[in-house]
């Protein structure tokens, strides 16, 4: 660790040092939560493996959220590990780096992890005998905490680093929050069953999580740090504490507290507003982000992640991948490079592959099927499930809600499940708005708890993107209503203008018609006078000839345009409006 | 005596709350014809004609007068039932060929074929296409309501008719379905090894 | 062959057919003790009644064209005809247990749609119709085994439940006379009477139907459906709110009735263990399908029920209330959920509560 280069005398930041150690704080409960069987075991008793580079790995050009990724490389390009692959063009979502030198050989559509099973343009990366990483810029702790935090943040971003907890949300959008931020929790609850990938990081790389969580705390000016993990994490837990005994904490001045606190089993604890409820007692107001509380949560994996990319420079090109299931010969938590296809995972692991009956990615409560063992792993991929069929059965047919309540009773988010269901089933999607349907985090524990197996989950899947779809829908028809109203709004004008246009030629004629006629008219009395202008006013008499001739030829201008005006109009009388159409069809609603 | 009060207090109360009405028809005085509005809120605003209106408002207009329910192609059964329901009225079947739910599509340019010649533009009635003469023109895609208005009347038949939304965005989660009870609640998924 | 099911992948082992068979067997304390006071004629009515209602639930099932084994097996048909069975007279006819059981499954139930449309908790409404329609049969009740003057072996029961009369040709009424020469009812309907008839309820009380707490061998029912009620609770098949925001309703009010005029309103615990109290509140009163269904509504439908328990018991027209008091309730639940919807996470003021009393380091 980094030598203590204070003046203070080494007994007293021991005294600190004791003081920061509050692991007794006051829990709170969340309402609801359900405790399936735990299943963490064997994998997260069995030491973790690397596993080996794929032949192809496989990067899709659009994120799970929909967003369009560009690609930085061409095909046939030659990369080094850690190169930027693809990038986000909005800036949004950090980019996309190489985790293996090789050869772009092509840009090919294959099936996503998206539940759509959609197939989606993924760079084929394939990889080469001999690996080089680029250079990397590694910086020391005293260089971190003396840099700005906003120049640490984009370092965040560069380094590819989102969320590993399962979400994958941009790390460095949740931390450049521009909220006062106290507390950073750290949550290495990993509450869902079977998964155990922060188990074994935790484990193993314990110091780095810590120190990736000071890091973070700089980056923010968190003064506390709260570790939760949870009871059935004992090795973890006593890791940590080990680990937190050597941390550099001189360099942290700020930092008045880091708690490693253990946390009651409940699933899903592991939910960001059930931890922050857990250790706070506080409640995410709705439609707030935890920056609103002075608060901000990030997954133990991200912290490491975050440690990786200041202290060693190296950005996010690999995750700890949990592989189990009955299926798995060597359930274990892999370090899977991002890109690897799940096909890859299984057979090195020897799994049974032709006895597969479904494939989980995720957990078992959130996770989803895939339906293409080529579907690479991205890095919100923290499972890869092999059940047997009797292991995770099928749920038979739903029965008739018998509005038992069990699913109220569980609900995290302290919904009524079974009025959702009724109004999602029924299609009210007004009646699925009031009772808060975009509340509903879909952890699955009122599907869990239901006596009819009714796959509650599914309906608010169902009604969410109906109802967002719906809005959607009436925003754009409201759009049109109000660019068809300016557009008739607009040819009524011209029609207008045009109208009036008529009119004052009309009266202009008639004008020059009288005075050419009260002209002759004074030719005939008084023949002094001849350049009288046509459009003559009272005061033109008093004009010198200078003036008078200017005027004239302004009114001679005007009158040739007059004409050629009517000329156009006769020409293209149908579309004569086109070039003021298109000057303002433009204009921006 | 207790006749005189009662009629007093009947006088009085009526006064009141005539007054009140008086007040009230008023002061909450409701501008335009709200029913209009409430119909034309309902209808889809492709402003796209095919119920032989020029634009929704006036199909609205025409339907507050007591128009078929029916005539709407872009809003589909869903609309149709809902204006039904909002007039008071009978549902009325839709025309077989427009009985199908509508997929939600938009126009687009075939840009090096384009001459021009801004005819689409001025047909397109929610100015969801940009260009001047003489220059190739483009669709604002997020305007554009799919109404095709701007298909015949395009020279060189350069304008296409593509889904709204692609990818993730266009995939909908299906409805779980009630299914026979000896089922099991899954999907078999084609897959090749 | 890869499969996709719905999320999530992982079931808890709750099953609608379990949460109804143990329904059941926790009412089998209640029903043992039931048959050791008032004799065999209540396994026999609880026996038929269940038979009865599986076989018009198959009947209609088979008419309506829904998978029969699947629904049969549900258990909701059973609990219902077994609570008809359990909540009807001992001694009733056949034809009476019969008809309750076939409307209850009928109307109350499938023309709603089957289980979990009902409106009405179907074992009272079809209680309810055999109760308005044959009032003499449905008051018919057998006073405990040992008050009787013959004893009603089980050959006799049967052949009092299906001729109307035992194998000697006793009939129901012959043998609800006591020694005394006057026909025993209930200790509820003989209070009713009683306290018509200008007597006090300690004069009542010493009356031999009555025994250490309550009426005699109801006392003990009323403890037995208790345990059982209680072991449904740990099973956490029924939640708590309905049967103890009912039963502490009905203590509060007769408390502080006869607290005040003790002589005219008898205490709470003759409320609390006569009649169906008990087995009303954990069985009856928490069917799920018609109760209140948020954990606020519940305890006000519990109250609900207390208070019309009591209410009815103490100026209506009939001895016991409850079957009365749930189907009221049963009328006002989406109502009562509607207005008691819990608060959702984030939504509430909760947040400038916590933020008052929050931790130092924040």
């Amino acid at each position: 660790m980094a030598p203590i280069n204070k003046t203070d005398p080494q007994k007293k930041s021991q005294d600190r040092v004791q003081t920061l150690f509050n692991d007794n704080l006051r829990l709170y409960d969340f309402h609801g939560g359900i405790h399936p069987p735990q299943q963490k075991t064997p994998a997260s008793n069995n030491p973790q493996q690397t596993l080996p580079l794929a032949e192809k790995l496989y990067f899709p050009l659009v994120t799970e959220k929909g967003q369009p990724l560009k690609a930085t490389v061409k095909i046939d390009d030659r990369v080094l590990t850690g190169q930027v692959l693809a990038e986000d063009e909005t800036g949004f979502i950090p980019p996309v780096h190489a985790p293996a030198s090789g050869k772009i050989i092509a840009i090919e559509h294959h099936t996503s992890a998206h539940s759509s099973a959609i197939q989606v343009p993924m760079l084929v990366l394939e990889t080469a005998a001999d690996q080089q990483w680029l250079e990397l810029e590694t910086m020391s702790i005293e260089q971190v905490v003396t840099t700005k935090p906003e120049h640490l943040i984009q370092k965040i971003f560069d380094a590819g680093i989102v969320g590993l907890g399962g979400a994958a949300f941009p790390t460095a959008t949740k931390l450049s929050s521009p909220a006062k931020i106290n507390q950073l929790i750290l949550n290495g609850a990993e509450c869902e069953p079977y998964i155990s990938c922060d188990d074994s990081l935790m484990q193993e790389q314990a110091t780095k999580v810590l120190s990736g969580a000071l890091l973070i705390s700089h980056c923010v000016g968190a003064r506390d740090i709260v570790i939760a993990v949870e009871d059935n994490k004992p090795n973890a837990i006593n890791m940590l504490k080990e680990a937190r005994e050597k941390l550099p904490f001189e360099q942290f001045d700020n930092l008045t507290s880091l708690s490693i606190i253990t946390i009651p089993t409940k699933y899903p604890s592991g939910g960001e507003k059930q931890l922050i409820e857990i250790i706070t007692g506080k409640q995410v107001p709705k439609g707030k982000f935890p920056a609103h509380l002075g608060l901000i949560v990030q997954n133990v994996a991200t912290a490491k992640a975050v440690y990786d990319a200041l202290i060693e420079g190296r950005p996010l090109i690999d995750r700890l991948v949990t592989l189990t299931g009955k299926l798995a010969t060597i359930p274990s938590n892999y370090l899977v490079p991002f890109g690897t296809p799940i096909e890859h995972l299984l057979s090195y692991s020897h799994t049974k592959i032709d006895q597969l009956v479904q494939v989980i990615m995720g957990g078992p409560m959130m996770g989803h099927n895939i339906s293409d063992l080529k579907t690479p792993i991205l890095k919100s991929c923290n499972c890869i499930i092999v059940p047997t069929e009797d292991e995770l059965p099928s749920a038979p047919a739903a029965l008739a809600c018998i509005r038992c309540g069990l699913c109220t009773e569980a609900c995290p988010a302290q919904l009524l499940p079974q009025q959702l269901y009724w109004h999602s089933r029924a299609e009210e999607w007004d009646k699925t708005e009031d009772y808060n349907l975009f509340d509903c985090i879909e952890c699955g524990a009122c599907a869990y708890v239901c006596p009819s197996q009714i796959p509650l989950v599914d309906y608010y899947r169902f009604a969410k993107k109906a109802v967002t779809d719906k809005k959607a829908e009436q925003l754009k028809g409201q759009t049109a209503r109000i660019h068809h109203e300016k557009k008739l709004a607009r040819l009524k004008q011209l029609e207008d203008e045009k109208a009036n246009r008529r009119k004052q030629r009309a009266i202009e004629a008639q004008k020059r018609k009288e005075a050419a006629a009260l002209a002759k008219e004074n030719e005939a009395s008084d023949n002094e006078d001849s350049s009288l202008p046509i459009d003559s006013e009272p005061t033109s008499k008093q004009l010198d000839p200078k003036q008078q001739a200017v005027a004239d030829a302004i009114a001679r201008v005007k009158q040739k345009k007059l004409e050629k005006a009517q000329a156009a109009e006769a020409k293209a009388s149908n579309n004569a409006n086109s070039a003021d159409i298109n000057k303002n069809s433009g204009d921006p609603e | 005596m207790d006749l005189l009060i009662a009629i007093g207090i009947l006088l009085a109360l009526g006064l009141t709350f005539g007054a009140l009405l008086g007040y009230a028809a008023i002061r909450f005085k409701l501008e335009g014809n709200p029913l209009v509005d409430q119909l034309d809120a309902l209808l889809p605003q492709t402003q796209c004609g095919q119920c032989q209106y020029p634009g929704c408002r006036p199909y609205a207009e025409a339907l507050a007068e007591g128009d078929d329910v029916n005539k709407c192609v872009p809003g589909g059964q869903e609309t149709m039932e809902q204006l039904a329901a909002l007039l008071g009225v009978e549902p009325q079947e839709l025309a077989p060929e427009n009985e199908a739910d509508p997929e939600a599509t938009i126009v687009l340019i075939r840009e090096p074929d384009c001459i021009g010649c801004t005819k689409c533009i001025q047909a397109c009635p929610v100015d969801a296409i940009v260009g001047a003469a003489k220059h190739m023109h483009t669709v604002i895609t997020a305007d554009c309501t799919g109404c095709d208005l701007c298909i015949p009347v395009c020279p060189t038949d350069c304008i296409e008719i593509h889904p709204a939304v692609t990818g993730f965005a266009a995939w909908k989660p299906q409805k779980p379905v009630v299914q026979n009870p000896e089922d099991l609640q899954r999907i078999p998924i084609q897959w090749h090894q | 062959m890869l499969y996709r099911t719905p999320a999530p992948h992982s079931i808890g082992g709750n099953q609608v057919s379990l949460m109804m068979i143990t329904l059941v067997a926790a009412t089998l304390p209640g029903m043992f003790v039931q048959t050791y006071f008032f004799g065999w004629g209540v396994l026999i009515q609880v026996i038929f009644a269940s038979f009865i209602a599986l076989l018009t639930e198959a009947a209609i099932l088979h008419l309506r064209q829904r998978p029969i084994k699947k629904t049969l097996f549900d258990g909701s048909a059973l609990v219902t005809g077994w609570l008809i069975g359990l909540a009807i007279p001992s001694v009733a006819p056949w034809w009476l247990t019969m008809t309750a059981v076939i409307f209850a499954i009928i109307f109350a139930k499938h023309i709603y749609g089957g289980l979990g449309y009902n409106p009405f908790n179907p074992a009272m409404a079809g209680y309810v119709l055999v109760l308005i329609s044959f009032p003499v049969q449905m008051t018919a009740w057998l006073p405990v085994s040992a008050l009787l003057t013959e004893s009603l072996g089980f050959i006799d029961s049967v052949w009092l439940i299906f001729t109307e009369q035992t194998s000697n040709g006793l009939t129901v009424n012959l043998l609800r006379t006591g020694v005394d020469g006057f026909t025993l009812a209930t200790p509820l309907d003989t209070l009713k009477t009683d306290l018509n008839n200008g007597l006090m309820v300690s004069e009542i009380l010493n009356k031999n139907i009555f025994g250490s707490f309550a009426g005699k061998g109801w006392e003990y029912v009323n403890l037995a459906y208790l345990i059982g009620g209680l072991f449904l609770l740990y099973k956490k098949i029924i939640s708590w709110q309905i049967p103890f925001s009912m039963l502490i309703t009905l203590f509060v009010f007769s408390f502080f009735f006869s607290v005040f005029t003790p002589e005219q309103y008898p205490g709470p615990m003759l409320h609390l263990l006569s009649g169906a109290t008990m087995m009303g509140a954990f069985f009856i009163a928490t069917d799920p399908v018609s109760a209140s269904t948020t954990p606020k509504g519940r305890i006000v439908y519990g109250i609900g029920i207390g208070i019309l328990v009591y209410v009815i018991r103490t100026f209506g027209g009939y001895p016991e209330a409850l079957a009365f008091a749930v189907l009221l309730m049963n009328l006002s639940a989406p109502t009562i959920d509607h207005f008691t919807q819990p608060e959702v996470y984030g939504h509430g003021s909760s947040q400038e509560k916590e933020r008052t009393n929050n931790r130092g380091n924040i």
